[in-house]
């Protein structure tokens, strides 16, 4: 173990094997469920690692992203590839050979066992395998692969300590050794080859990968002599191109001719038969809007309560704490709306993630996933996503944190990032509260109930109308990386691994926490500060004052606290904020308060309620149903009389909560699984160009036509 | 009717159809992607089914079942084996 790529002295283990192998099963089975997750430097492939006992004493073993070959992947996975097989490769490869998958599973192997390091192989699905009457001798494989074969059933513990002695008996061993049989002329070319005297200092499968690979690297003597033997395969009629691929495959299947016996030719396994209708062109449409029906309607159901009760846990801790801290009241507000609140602002998406997750891990566990992806690849696969986006968007509408993480579906880190961006323009459920404020404000009372019903179903489209072409865009002409043709396997319709779907729930609710909420947590204390800050005795002593002197008017005129408080949130940070970008959103139509009260917002979009109850009405606790403050924004004006909200900058306000970016919880949910700051900006960015944009539109026809 | 021995483009096959890959019209990153997937020349399958909406095409290779967008199928060049 000279060579070890960990440099903590613990011996490291990589897990590799194909998409739906059963190698994250493995993996839950091998460390307990109890593993890290992070990112490998700047990419949005996740990197878990775990800790298994080994007799003679611990070592970690990191989850390899699921692979179909070594060679066509993406930008992102080759960082992944290049962190463990680069230049220091793990003490021992645990590889999973999928029994039912086997030909594939073999090609993979091929190359990831090309190499000095040892490796044993693990044998998953020989369950399945033998209910379609499929038998594998172990021993044959074993002696063709050149690595010890164990067969595992994770989810029933079977094999997993035959899987562990074996990893100990090789540890330290040499590579695997097994013969591809490539042609002869390739063979004596690589031959002739290795003992050229510009040959770099490589093994003889590095030759034969840049003969036929055409990626020659070294002296220019040497891709004059690769060039050579090059043209003269060629010559011999050898397709070099496809031969590498070929050659495998062919190994592959003389493996599985020699060690897999099929008992007599089967009727159609029940997967295949339920495979008939449920990607029935009409039958398998509905079963998917029935599924999805219920999905997200338990998820609503249950999340709502949850998210009710952690809000009034939230209110409660706030009641209690508030008359403990009588000596300082700005001490007493950061605790009860900075701290507590913000604890608050993070645990409240809690329940949706972990609902959502568990409704991802029984799609994906039973392979009902990928069925889903197959049917709505059309829809989704024309603006640059595919059919696999359509978890995550779906999600968001009902709020785009879970959404963002539910993209964790997408291998594809193109089409992954794409939906990501476009996620957040989804109508989700914090616009609804500010929706049916300006509604009820604006539109109602002059247009009456049926329009401002259609308002404000139309409402929740303006997202998705933008997203089509934003996706478009972002996977055409900004998104660089290969781009990968969409493939998709339908695995076997099996029962869900409760323990692989626990593990998946609270590795993401931990995640979430630990990153997501964290931020959120000190944006929240931020915008806190903003919005109580600068406060001072004298200051307070003068709107009393003011209050005192001014003349009483019937139906205007608030109570004590709200205009203190009125004037104090004028005053604050983020009033003056508010005041000195109000030329900015002037052409909006948009006032000083309007955009304070956005700014206020930027923790999440409902917020915009309480800040235009204070700004505009008697308070914080107005809801968007109360008619004084509906009455308090139609009536609102300019300083020189003229009304603030017309029936079109009304509706560019709502366009500008449609598009917009104002909620921290998103941004923060960006930043964890794109795993950069820069799509969360980038996000932040052109969402809030293209709501400004759009609200400027709107103003503009009203004063062209109003 | 398509006939046994016939030349055609991906996107033509009909479910039921048995195809052997003959060869790839071009070469580049997807015909890497299909390869490494075992449609490499000379592999057979068979056409499953059709998704909704001129969706992807599912066929099986080796037992098991892959599912690939007409479009992007279309540079492998196959060849039916059989028809129904």
């Amino acid at each position: 173990m000279s060579k070890s790529a960990n440099p903590e002295s613990r011996p490291l283990i990589a897990l590799f094997g194909s998409p739906n192998s059963g190698k994250t099963s493995l993996f839950n089975c091998l460390t307990g469920g109890r593993e890290k997750v992070g990112n490998y430097p700047g990419v949005t492939v996740e990197k878990a690692v775990g800790k298994i006992s080994l007799p003679s004493g611990e070592v970690d073993i990191v989850d390899v992203p699921g692979l179909y070959s070594l060679r066509t992947i993406s930008h992102d996975e080759e960082v992944a590839k290049e962190a463990l097989l680069g230049k220091s490769r793990p003490d021992l490869m645990i590889f999973v050979l999928d029994a039912v998958n086997l030909e594939r599973s073999l090609f993979l192997y091929s190359q990831v066992a090309e190499g000095d390091g040892p490796v044993i192989a693990a044998l998953t699905m020989t369950d399945l395998a033998e209910k379609e009457g499929k038998t594998i001798d172990t021993v044959e494989l074993s002696r063709r692969v050149g690595s010890p074969v164990v067969p595992v059933i994770a989810h029933k513990k079977i094999g997993v300590d035959e899987l562990i002695a074996a990893a100990e008996a090789q540890m330290g061993e040499g590579g695997p050794e097994f013969d591809l049989g490539y042609p002869r002329i390739v063979s004596d070319a690589v031959a002739d080859l290795s003992i050229d005297p510009a040959m770099p200092d490589i093994e003889p499968e590095e030759i034969r990968a840049q003969l036929l690979e055409d990626d020659a690297e070294g002296s220019p003597e040497w891709k004059a002599a690769l060039a050579k033997a090059r043209d003269e395969l060629f010559a011999s009629g050898i397709q070099a191109k496809t031969l590498d691929t070929q050659t495998r495959y062919a190994w592959a299947s003389s493996c599985v001719k020699a060690c897999v016996e099929t008992k007599g030719q089967l009727d159609k396994t029940r997967s295949q038969k339920l495979d008939e209708i449920l990607t029935h062109k009409v039958w398998g449409l509905g079963v998917f809007l029935a599924i999805m029906y219920a999905g997200f309607y338990s998820i609503y159901a249950l999340a709502i309560p949850l998210m009710d009760l952690i809000e009034a846990a939230v209110g409660a801790a706030g009641s209690f704490v508030s008359p403990l801290i009588t000596y300082n009241d700005a001490l007493r507000s950061l605790v009860v709306d900075g701290v507590i609140g913000g604890v608050g602002a993070a645990l409240v998406f809690l329940p949706q993630i972990l609902i959502l997750f568990v409704f991802i891990g029984i799609l994906e566990g039973t392979g009902y996933l990928a069925r889903a992806s197959f049917m709505m690849d059309k829809l989704l696969g024309w603006c640059g996503l595919n059919g696999r986006a359509f978890i995550p968007l779906l999600s968001s509408f009902a709020c785009a944190v879970p959404g963002i993480m539910a993209a964790r579906v997408m291998p594809e880190p193109k089409a992954r990032l794409a939906t990501i961006m476009v996620a957040p323009l989804m109508s989700c459920s914090a616009r609804l509260p500010v929706y049916v404020l300006l509604i009820g404000a604006i539109i109602e009372p002059k247009f009456g109930t049926g329009w401002a019903a259609f308002a404000l179903f139309a409402m929740h489209f303006v997202g998705l109308i933008f997203a089509v072409p934003v996706a478009w865009i972002l996977s055409r002409k900004i998104l660089k990386g290969r781009r990968v043709p969409f493939t998709l396997e339908l695995p076997r319709i099996q029962l869900p691994k409760w323990r692989d779907i626990w593990v998946l729930v609270m590795t993401r609710g931990r995640i979430f926490l630990k990153t997501a909420g964290t931020i959120i947590f000190f944006m929240s204390i931020a915008i806190w500060w903003l919005s109580y800050f600068p406060r001072s005795v004298e200051a307070t002593q003068a709107y009393e004052l003011e209050y005192s002197q001014m003349p009483y008017v019937e139906g205007e005129t608030i109570g004590f606290d709200a205009y203190v408080e009125r004037r104090q949130s004028e005053e604050s940070y983020l009033g003056r904020l508010g005041k000195g970008l109000e030329p900015v959103f002037k052409p909006a139509g948009f006032d000083w308060r309007i955009t304070t009260a956005i700014l206020a917002a930027f923790p999440a979009r409902e917020v915009v309620v309480s800040a235009m109850g204070i700004l505009f009405s008697h308070g914080p606790d107005e809801a968007e149903d109360s008619q004084t403050l509906r009455d308090a924004i139609a009536n609102a004006t300019w300083p020189d009389g003229k009304p603030l909200l017309n029936i079109w900058n009304a509706m560019g306000l709502m366009v500008f909560f449609a598009l917009c970016a104002q909620c921290m919880a998103t941004l923060a949910t960006i930043k964890r699984e794109a795993g950069s700051w820069q799509w969360a900006g980038a996000a932040f960015a052109y969402m809030t160009l293209l709501a400004y944009i759009c609200a400027v539109f709107l103003n503009k026809v009203g004063a062209a036509f109003g | 009717m398509k006939t046994a021995g016939q030349d055609l483009k991906f996107s033509e096959l009909r479910p039921g159809m048995r195809a052997r890959v003959e060869n790839y019209a071009s070469t580049g990153p997807d015909t890497h992607r299909f390869m490494d997937l075992g449609l490499v020349p000379g592999a057979e399958f068979e056409v499953l089914r059709e998704a909704p909406f001129g969706g992807p095409i599912e066929i099986c290779l080796f037992g098991s079942s892959l599912c690939l967008r007409r479009c992007e199928g279309d540079c492998l060049l196959v060849k039916a084996i059989n028809s129904n």
